[in-house]
């Protein structure tokens, strides 16, 4: 279950993290939003698609914990549990919304935001698997987001959303296929190209 | 392998959530076969672009604006909490409740046999059954060493204290009182129809009407009475 993490961080150093808060060591609170922040803001603005709606219930998920922290279970890793919280309130703006359009994903393509890390380096591959993502159903792209893109274990994205192990994994895969069309005629276009050229483009 | 099977794996297979064997099952499958390849070039660029997707982070003020939502929260809320039970063993809000009740009803009939074995301790020896409706528990004011007769009688109520011991024990004929007045008198307790001498046994006895009685005054058995006892309860 223990893997690398996108920042690092281990999840034993979020427990320890989360035992010098319950300690009363504000320190410890403030290291797991640094750690927490962009990967959670991340998924949350591919998710509700509006970065002042993500924004607030980043907020309100480090809130929770901060009110909540006598209720972590240390059995459990801390990502599972801050994953949970936010999704919930992901959910529930998501079922308030559910009869407006819930992703505005495309202005976030069209316009990339000024605080992303890697601005100005967007290739166009990615700018169409942004684009793919957000038209993803919210089902799949929920489960697609936190195993393929923040690398949770299919077992932690289980626990996260309350699904069985075999729904996460069968919708996981549903995602990468719908995915994978989209992005096949632009990697077909390589592979023409490749075909054409002299030079051997490596496609495989 | 056929191919409906391969391409179904080959999200799997980039992922590298495959055994050993199944990879190489497939890496032989492409090779050889152009649609499966094609297929796969989709899967291939999904993977190379995963890494690629920007990260975003939220505005500057973000942390400021968290640290201050902190700061106005409530204290109790700043704090550990003690948590209740109910909160942590929710179920046992369907056992406290019946419990707590059933408690209570068995309090109430322990307290109510209490009482009861209290008054039957305080009844003369020789009562039956029948005397103790007449009986009730002294009250603190009262001589502890004496039960009481209540009498309704046409001008009220009256409290007839009587001597716990002593013989005889209990005499029901006041003042102006008739034998006929006293008709609802338990028979045992009933003065014989006639007798010439009854005795007061009461040491406080108030007479109805509020008139003066002598303690041990051997009233006669018939008088006229002004006064009628209704009921003794």
């Amino acid at each position: 279950m223990e893997q690398s993490r996108p920042e690092g961080q281990t999840r034993s150093s979020d427990k320890e993290l989360m035992e010098r808060f319950l300690r009363g060591e504000v320190e410890g609170f403030n290291l797991l939003v640094k750690n927490y922040k962009v990967r959670l803001f991340s998924l949350l603005y591919r998710l509700v698609g509006n970065k002042e709606e993500a924004e607030d219930i980043l907020q309100e998920t480090f809130l929770r914990v901060y009110k909540q922290k006598e209720s972590y279970d240390f059995n459990y890793s801390f990502s599972t549990w801050i994953y949970t919280i936010a999704l919930n309130l992901c959910r529930n703006l998501y079922k308030r919304k559910k009869k407006v359009r819930f992703l505005g994903m495309d202005s976030l393509v069209n316009h990339p935001d000024p605080n992303s890390e890697n601005h100005g380096n967007r290739n166009r591959l990615s700018s169409i698997l942004e684009g793919a993502i957000s038209s993803l159903p919210f089902k799949y792209r929920t489960v697609f987001l936190l195993r393929d893109v923040d690398q949770l274990s299919y077992e932690e994205v289980a626990s996260t959303l309350n699904l069985p192990l075999g729904t996460v994994k069968s919708r996981v895969n549903r995602a990468r296929r719908i995915l994978q069309k989209k992005l096949r005629p632009m990697m077909e276009e390589c592979y023409e190209l490749s075909k054409d050229s002299p030079l051997s483009i490596p496609i495989l | 392998m056929s191919c409906r099977k391969i391409r179904r794996s080959l999200s799997r297979y980039y992922k590298g959530e495959l055994t050993v064997k199944e990879k190489e099952l497939i890496d032989q499958h492409i090779l050889a076969c152009e649609g499966c390849s094609r297929e796969a070039q989709g899967f291939r660029a999904l993977n190379d672009a995963i890494p690629e997707l920007d990260r975003f982070a939220p505005s500057s003020a973000f942390e400021s604006k968290l640290g201050q939502k902190i700061k106005e929260l409530p204290s109790t809320e700043k704090e550990p909490k003690v948590k209740s039970l109910f909160t942590v063993f929710p179920s046992l809000r369907w056992v406290f409740i019946p419990a707590a009740v059933v408690a209570l009803a068995l309090f109430l009939v322990l307290k109510g046999g209490f009482h009861k074995s209290q008054t039957i301790s305080e009844k003369p020896e020789t009562a039956t059954s029948a005397e103790t409706s007449l009986v009730r528990t002294p009250t603190k004011s009262e001589n502890p060493s004496t039960l009481t007769v209540g009498l309704q009688t046409n001008s009220g109520k009256v409290d007839l204290p009587i001597k716990k011991k002593g013989s005889p024990r209990a005499v029901f004929v006041m003042d102006n009182l008739r034998l006929s007045d006293l008709e609802e008198l338990p028979d045992s307790r009933m003065p014989e129809r006639g007798s010439p001498n009854f005795v007061i046994d009461a040491v406080n006895y108030r007479p109805v009407d509020n008139r003066q009685t002598n303690v041990g005054y051997i009233l006669p058995a018939v008088s006229s009475a002004s006064s009628k006892v209704r009921k003794v309860y």
